[in-house]
């Protein structure tokens, strides 16, 4: 009986050591479908009902100021769109908008090199209302049920950087609310990045010249304002490259349309100018057009190439070790 | 006291097992266990350096033959001048000396992942591009994950590396192998000022990866220089036997 139940564990626990060990498919850059999904709205034990809704902020002053919407409750005539328990008004009841026009807003970066931007929205309108994307209509002024019955394409819309989606409620009287399950996709070789409700329209961009000559006063970038072109530093003796991210990795951004996805500090990347007798080499080697690079820019170290099994393995050995002397220890008593 | 009586009428008393009898049968369990889990752990070691090894070297040399220039290929390289962004795939490596049917795709920074583990070899980001006048730097495993670099050590002179693109074959003939410390960074500089005969203007290539195989306490770096390119039009190196 022992011996059965150590292999079930033995088999389970290999199992789980194989099942997170085993090869991921590759390409994080190649483009794949990347989906938003949005309820508006879902109660649960950290939401109960009346509560404010943590993922849906609103605006009743047309943008001006933004606060989270409430959820009111799965009771309405009207009944649930799928997936839903709630819906959302811009206080904690269904009566309480009378005569206001409610935006519940969803901000999102999209990374160069998105493709086929689409929306499928599912919703219940009480009175009336519309989708917009980045100002612009694309659902229509609806009012009651409505399924928008297949993919609305919004490419022509759809910005590479910052984009707003808006789900608009104007409450006229009696029963009001939006109960809604949109489902955006968009093809891009990076995952939708939503930003937190509330979160500042401003990202603060800042520089670190690496050594740079000079100083660079840091950009304060609005959220859905056109892409940066960020500056060109000098240092003596070495050639700009760019700016990037990560010093160490260098992985230099589009300097010329750059859009922050976050607040951040860029590095300068710098590319030292060769001196022209390092190889004993003469003058007219400095006419020829060299891509140079210097290793102060690549890498602290050579880049760590192996799979160290010691470690484990000694892991193992103590393991093993530690239960053998244990099992003796106790015979012996 | 409990007590059984059997069948035939024999009692049979029970008696509570004493207290130190269960202490000392709790530890055996923990001591069985930490067995157990040992033979565990070193099967895993195991299976992550001749199981895993092997399954991501397929999965590498699978995903190598989906890219390619040809319109058939559902994925296409990356100019290697617009590959600013880690993992973009370049092109696509070829080392005879390494197997007649060993390829790799060549991908943008040596992090390990998305590159090095699940690719299988990288860029050292900021060195040159291929073909370019300096020093075209790139990483793979030697030993794990695909060890893409394995038979590093086995180059030697006469062997040549390709390397295909959207627009060009890269031919590099072997120059030199050393063995350095992981910090000794010089070697990927444009000129690498240990490699004998090297001159500013010179079109290297510089492969490295870990040694001692599964150790890794040093670099085991290989010194290519370019030694001509055939635009993808005039099609593979014969040498290469992939036809056109």
């Amino acid at each position: 009986m022992k011996r059965i139940s150590s292999a079930i564990y033995f088999t389970i626990a290999l199992s789980l050591l194989v099942g997170v060990s085993m090869p991921s498919a590759a390409q994080a850059a190649e483009p794949t479908v990347q989906t938003l999904e949005i309820y508006g709205g879902i109660i649960d034990e950290n939401h109960p009902l009346n509560s404010e809704d943590q993922y849906t902020e609103v605006s009743t002053d047309l943008g001006v100021t933004w606060h989270p919407a409430y959820l009111v409750g799965g009771n309405h005539p009207w009944g649930n769109v799928a997936g839903t328990n709630s819906w959302l008004n811009c206080a904690p009841s269904f009566f309480d908008c009378l005569n206001v026009r409610s935006d519940y807003r969803y901000r999102f970066y999209l990374a160069p090199g998105w493709s086929a931007s689409n929306l499928v929205a599912d919703m219940k309108i009480d009175n009336y209302g519309w989708i917009s994307l980045n100002g612009t209509d694309i659902s229509g002024e609806q009012a009651g049920q409505w399924n928008s019955g297949g993919p609305i394409a919004l490419e022509e819309l759809t910005h590479t950087g910052w984009n707003e989606l808006h789900v608009v409620l104007v409450d006229q009287g009696g029963w009001a609310g939006i109960n809604f399950h949109l489902t955006y996709t968009v093809t891009s070789p990076e995952p939708i990045k939503v930003l937190e409700p509330r979160a500042p329209s401003t990202l603060a961009v800042d520089f670190n010249l690496e050594g740079g000559d000079g100083s660079v006063d840091p950009i304060s970038y609005t959220l859905g304002a056109p892409a940066l072109t960020l500056p060109a530093p000098t240092r003596d003796g070495f050639t700009f490259q760019g700016w990037a991210k990560d010093s160490l990795d260098g992985l230099i951004v589009d300097s010329e349309q750059y859009i922050p996805d976050a607040a951040v500090t860029l590095h300068a990347i710098w590319d030292k100018i060769p001196a022209i007798d390092d190889k004993g080499t003469t003058d007219d080697s400095t006419d020829i057009p060299v891509e140079t690079t210097t290793s102060e820019q690549v890498k602290r170290t050579l880049a760590e190439t192996g799979l160290d099994p010691m470690p484990i393995s000694l892991l193992a050995f103590g393991l093993v070790l530690a239960g053998v002397l244990l099992i003796r220890k106790t015979k012996r008593s | 006291m409990p007590e059984t009586i059997l069948a035939d009428g024999t009692i049979i008393h029970w008696s509570p097992v004493p207290a130190k009898r269960k202490k000392n049968s709790k530890l055996l369990v923990v001591g069985e266990l930490l067995v157990t889990l040992g033979i565990l752990v070193g099967l895993f070691a195991v299976y992550e350096v001749f199981v895993q090894d092997e399954v991501i070297a397929a999965s590498q040399t699978k995903l190598a033959q989906q890219f390619g220039h040809e319109v058939k290929k559902s994925k296409k390289f990356v100019d290697p001048a617009k590959a600013k962004t880690l993992g973009q795939i370049f092109g696509r490596m070829y080392v005879p000396r390494f197997g007649s049917d060993w390829t790799r795709l060549v991908a943008e920074g040596t992090r390990w992942h998305p590159v090095l583990n699940e690719i299988g070899v990288g860029h050292y980001t900021r060195s040159a591009l291929p073909g370019s006048a300096g020093n075209f730097a790139v990483a793979a495993h030697r030993g794990g994950f695909g060890g893409a670099f394995k038979n590093i050590h086995r180059l030697e002179s006469g062997d040549r590396i390709y390397l295909e693109t959207n627009d060009y074959w890269y031919v590099y003939k072997y120059l030199q192998t050393k063995i350095v410390d992981p910090t000794d960074v010089s070697v990927i500089d444009s000129v690498p000022f240990e490699l004998d005969g090297a001159h500013v203007g010179g079109k290297y290539m510089t492969m490295t990866s870990c040694t001692p195989i599964f150790v890794n306490t040093q670099r085991i770096i290989v010194w290519l220089e370019l030694e001509k390119e055939i635009p993808i039009a005039d099609g593979p190196p014969a040498e290469l036997g992939l036809g056109n």
